[in-house]
């Protein structure tokens, strides 16, 4: 109590400071009358009197210091009295201000940018009630460690066997390619397949109509599908009368029930129209293998996450030994929901947070520089300080707190400037990067702001402080004294600067990676030639093409045979255009986006013993009209390609690529050599190897190309497992022609439309602008890391020549001299540019070791050049030593322009 | 050390506070004086150590402050005690007294044991 109201008075004395100080000053001024009117009685002189008064007095300034410092709260007073002071240096050099201000202002502008990136997809809560308690489920390969989704099988044996989980659903985890008919006109959509019970589990709610109901999740159930909050916008207008209402798709025809509330959006993509229920109910013992979804899971109250995957551990090891086809060394990971959503993001993010952190640190060494330089101009202010009783810890206080509001300042600027970036963030980011128009600042993010910019204020402002408080007296009120420390804080900056360069190295050295990896991405063969082929993809809508109503009974649909007859109309319709030199058809162009079914189909290759499970043979496969080789230019290697001939009565046939004929038959030739597609297998007949043909990259040519096969369209089953349908339904038809023209394009196209008004046609393009669109990825890196480090290179570069131009400044004396004694100008540069030489020199030499440590970061990210490419490394050094000789060879020309005789003078 | 001894801070405040007790309202001035007279001129002082020490005794509310006339009317700064302070007093009187005569056994431990 008694401590809190001396508190609470030293608050209150801290205010109506002056008035206190006078009633002090008439106190001891009263006192001491007194005092001199009793030593007068006593006899003494007058002026006796009043000595001996003051004597007794001791030190009236201290005294009052004392009552000062009692009165109010010291520290919080000087605290006060550092930031008006510090206020009044920053207005005093503006120019200083200005400098460090706008280069702490670039570094915290870009981590604050990376971290709300990252804070959007890592840190920040899902926006589901409870999200702490949600989990994602997948499958493990105890051999390769390998994620693996789950299969609608896996789902039930789950719900059976658990016991940590409220609610198991599934979702696919991306959104497939469908189309929607009816309303005026046929439209590309992507769905989503869900168990009905995912609304509920993430607590979603419908803005109109109502959520899926779990038994429209049952196979035998008329088609129910929600839609999304945008979907329902753009495709129907916001059209409060939308449920209800029917439209077309394969399945049949579906009814919409419900409008989500917008902004639900699991996977961050933007790209899902239409949620569609899929049934775990009655999964057959094939559908434990079909593992395409993800497992989204509510843990019980008081669970935790521990727990829960030791409880799966177990479960996992029961389901081995129940369906050892299916489950053979197959664990069970249970991860928080949003490591499974977004945790693969992290190697994107990371590493540019690590080239965001150095920028930082070289505006730190920057500015630590600039303070240096500064601390021996004002080494003359902190000698009277300290003369006048400062203490060592109060000096270096006051410069903290100088730097501190700087950062502060700096951090403000950058809070401001990243508005900018994180609208270049988003702009940049390629198509697949999820929830890009989410990042936003929040709480966080301003917190990590205020927390950086308060770090790097001590960072840069500590040894500046350390520095200039530690300070020798009568050297520094000498006039004109030359300080002998000043060897020694020469010393400090040079450190700084090598700091600085190596710093820099770090980060040219991890973008040149990037841009040679860019480079070779865009100028890498894909494996076909792209130039003057016109491509566009249709897909095929409506019952005439697919007969849905035995997928009950057998598990297959029906792929009518008016597919194969509108596919052989499409390639005699275009090939009769002019200007078009051959055109042919593919399930789906290699490089572009859409493809959803899986990547690959399993086979057995015949005199093999039939592999099980994980082990089986899988490659790409692709179904192709006879052309399409010549179309792309694909060279044929070895036998011959398929041919008109090859229909669905005649032997089928295969032609496989270099990389498949590599890894299956490795020392023996494939031609004549038969396998077996496992998908559909009461239908599916032998195929035999009858040609090998170049690699072609599937998904961007910064990706080796995987083993791939390639049958006719016409040497296709009738029947389809639904995964696959998509696949069977869509075509790509690339037209190779004679000259790049658009109305050539405009005709191509508009033959395919008319051809069937419900079947869209879209995705026109050339393929080499496919190609290039496939690069958006190492694009985005290369613009990231790339401005990073010429943001980097500029501040090196900056240090350093604030550093010899503070060395020429300071040896203009010795300069001076020299010159005077008969000195070259040549030699006085000479001695400058070795200055910078050594400097930079021994910034590199450690930059490529910490090189060394940081590359294997991106590693994964490029193609064609190994982390340790010696000509980027060599390059980058070379370019960063020439650029910070360059900042030297400035401040040093004008040290050879020194006029002696000023120089001497101004000693 | 002569024997003129130093005051130390923890003391001042119990001395001032006694001062007060026995005298009534005081002035700084008075305060220091009547001090070094009543140790017999054992203590030395500097005059003006009393006033932080009064200044913190004020904060902690064990006396106030008026400013009033002298004997020889003079305008001077009067202080007294206040109720907790004289509570204030008994305490550490009794505090005090019960160390010196622990610190007392200690310097003549001998005694004791026979």
């Amino acid at each position: 109590m008694r401590r809190l109201r001396v508190w609470f008075m030293r608050a209150a004395g801290s205010i109506h400071k002056e008035s206190r100080d006078r009633d002090l000053g008439q106190e001891i001024e009263s006192n001491l009358q007194l005092h001199i009117d009793d030593n007068l009685r006593a006899g003494m002189g007058a002026e006796e009197a009043r000595r001996q008064a003051l004597i007794k007095l001791g030190g009236i300034e201290a005294t009052k210091e004392a009552c000062r410092e009692r009165r109010g709260i010291p520290l919080l007073e000087t605290f006060a009295q550092d930031l008006r002071y510090a206020l009044r240096m920053m207005v005093k050099s503006p120019g200083f201000t200005v400098v460090a201000v706008l280069s702490l202002a670039l570094g915290i502008c870009a981590n604050t940018t990376i971290f709300s990136a990252i804070n959007t997809l890592l840190f920040r809560r899902l926006p589901y009630p409870d999200s702490d308690r949600l989990v994602g489920i997948q499958n493990q390969s105890r051999k390769e460690r390998g994620i693996q989704l789950v299969s609608t099988g896996d789902l039930v044996n789950w719900r059976k066997q658990n016991t940590v989980f409220d609610q198991i659903e599934l979702i696919n985890t991306f959104a497939a390619k469908n189309v929607l008919v009816g309303g005026g006109g046929s439209d590309r959509v992507g769905i989503q397949y869900v168990t009905p019970g995912l609304f509920r589990l993430l607590g979603v709610k419908p803005i109109l109509g109502r959520l899926l109901l779990d038994e429209e999740g049952r196979p035998a159930t008329v088609g129910s599908v929600v839609i999304s909050h945008g979907y329902w916008l753009r495709r129907f207008g916001g059209d409060p009368h939308i449920i209800g209402k029917t439209f077309f798709m394969d399945i049949g025809t579906v009814t919409v029930v419900g409008v989500l509330s917008p902004g639900f959006d699991l996977f961050g993509t933007g790209d899902t129209d239409i949620y569609q229920p899929i049934s775990a109910e009655g999964a057959a013992a094939y559908q434990l293998s079909d593992r395409w979804l993800l497992a989204v899971a509510r843990l019980k109250p008081g669970v935790k996450l521990e727990q829960a995957q030791s409880s799966m551990d177990v479960v996992a090891r029961r389901l081995e030994q129940a369906y050892p086809d299916s489950n053979k060394d197959l664990g069970i990971r249970v991860m928080p929901l949003r490591d499974a959503l977004f945790g693969w993001t992290r190697q994107v993010l990371y590493p540019l947070f690590a080239a965001v952190a150095f920028v930082l640190l070289i505006a730190c060494a920057n500015i630590a520089n600039l303070m240096l330089s500064r601390g021996s101009s004002r080494r003359k202010e902190v000698g009277i300080r300290s003369a006048l009783g400062a203490g060592r810890f109060r000096l270096i206080r006051q410069m903290l707190t100088e730097s501190v509001l700087l950062a502060l300042l700096g951090g403000i600027v950058g809070l401001g400037l990243s508005l900018w970036g994180i609208k270049a963030f988003v702009t940049l980011a390629p198509q697949w990067y999820p929830q890009a128009r989410e990042i936003t600042m929040d709480g966080r993010v301003l917190a990590f702001t205020l927390a950086i910019s308060i770090l790097t204020g001590i960072i840069f402002g500590l040894a500046p402080a350390l520095r200039a408080s530690k300070i020798e007296l009568t050297e520094s009120l000498k006039e004109g004294g030359r300080s002998s420390s000043a060897g020694q804080r020469h010393r400090t900056r040079s450190i700084f600067v090598v700091v600085e360069v190596a710093l820099a190295l770090v980060l040219l050295v991890s973008a040149g990676l990037m841009m040679n990896t860019f480079l070779r991405v865009l100028r890498a063969s894909p494996g076909f030639r792209a130039d003057r082929v016109v491509t566009l993809e249709f897909r095929l809508t409506g019952a005439k093409y697919l007969d849905v109503s035995t997928i009950e009974k057998t598990g297959f649909d029906i792929v009518m045979p008016q597919v194969d007859i509108f596919c052989r109309q499409v390639l005699e319709r275009i090939k009769a255009l002019p200007g078009v030199e051959a055109a042919a058809l593919i399930d789906w162009l290699p490089m572009s986006d859409d493809r959803t079914d899986g990547p690959s189909r399993g086979f057995t290759i015949a005199g093999r013993p039939v592999a099980q499970g994980g082990e089986k043979p899988t490659a790409f496969y692709s179904a192709i009209s006879p052309d399409y080789f010549r179309v792309m230019q694909i060279p044929l290697l070895r036998g011959r390609s398929s041919v008109d001939e090859d229909t669905y009565a005649t032997p089928w046939v295969v032609v496989i690529n270099e990389a498949m004929a590599h890894k299956f038959w490795p020392n023996q030739d494939p031609i004549g050599q038969v396998i077996t597609l496992d998908t559909v297998p009461d239908e599916e007949r032998p195929r035999q190897i009858v040609g090998v043909v170049g690699n072609v990259k599937q998904f961007t040519s910064a990706m080796d190309p995987l083993p791939e096969f390639y049958a006719s369209y016409l040497q296709q089953p009738k029947q389809s497992p639904s995964s696959f349908t998509e696949t069977r339904l869509h075509k790509s038809l690339v037209v190779r022609t004679l000259f790049e023209s658009k109305s050539l394009i405009d005709n191509v196209r508009n033959t395919v439309a008319e051809m069937d008004k419900d079947s869209p046609v879209f995705g026109i393009s050339t393929v080499r602008d496919v190609v290039v669109h496939s690069t958006t990825g190492e694009r985005f890196y290369t613009q990231l890391l790339g401005s990073f480090a010429i943001v980097a290179l500029l501040l090196a570069a900056i240090g350093i020549y604030g550093v010899i131009s503070y060395s020429v400044q300071e040896r203009s004396h010795e300069i001076g001299v020299r010159m005077a004694l008969g000195g070259q100008s040549r030699q006085v540069l000479q001695l400058m540019l070795k200055e910078g030489l050594i400097l930079s020199g021994l910034g590199v030499a450690i930059g490529v070791a910490g090189s060394f440590a940081a590359t294997p970061l991106i590693a994964a990210f490029l193609y064609g050049v190994k982390a340790y490419d010696l000509v980027t490394w060599s390059l980058v050094s070379v370019f960063l030593m020439g650029v910070t000789l360059l900042a030297t060879y400035i401040p040093g020309r004008r040290a050879t322009q020194v006029d002696p005789m000023v120089a001497l003078r101004c000693e | 050390m002569g024997n003129k001894t130093d005051v130390w801070q923890g003391t001042l405040a119990l001395m001032v506070l006694k001062t007060l007790e026995t005298m009534g309202a005081l002035h700084g001035y008075g305060i220091a004086r009547r001090i070094e007279q009543t140790s017999g001129g054992r203590l030395s002082l500097n005059y003006g150590t009393v006033y932080p020490a009064l200044l913190k005794l004020e904060q902690e509310g064990y006396i106030v402050s008026e400013w009033g006339l002298s004997e020889n009317n003079r305008k001077a700064k009067y202080y007294r005690l206040t109720r907790a302070g004289r509570k204030q007093v008994e305490r550490e009187a009794q505090d005090w007294e019960q160390t010196t005569a622990i610190v007392a056994r200690f310097l003549s431990p001998a005694k004791e044991l026979l």
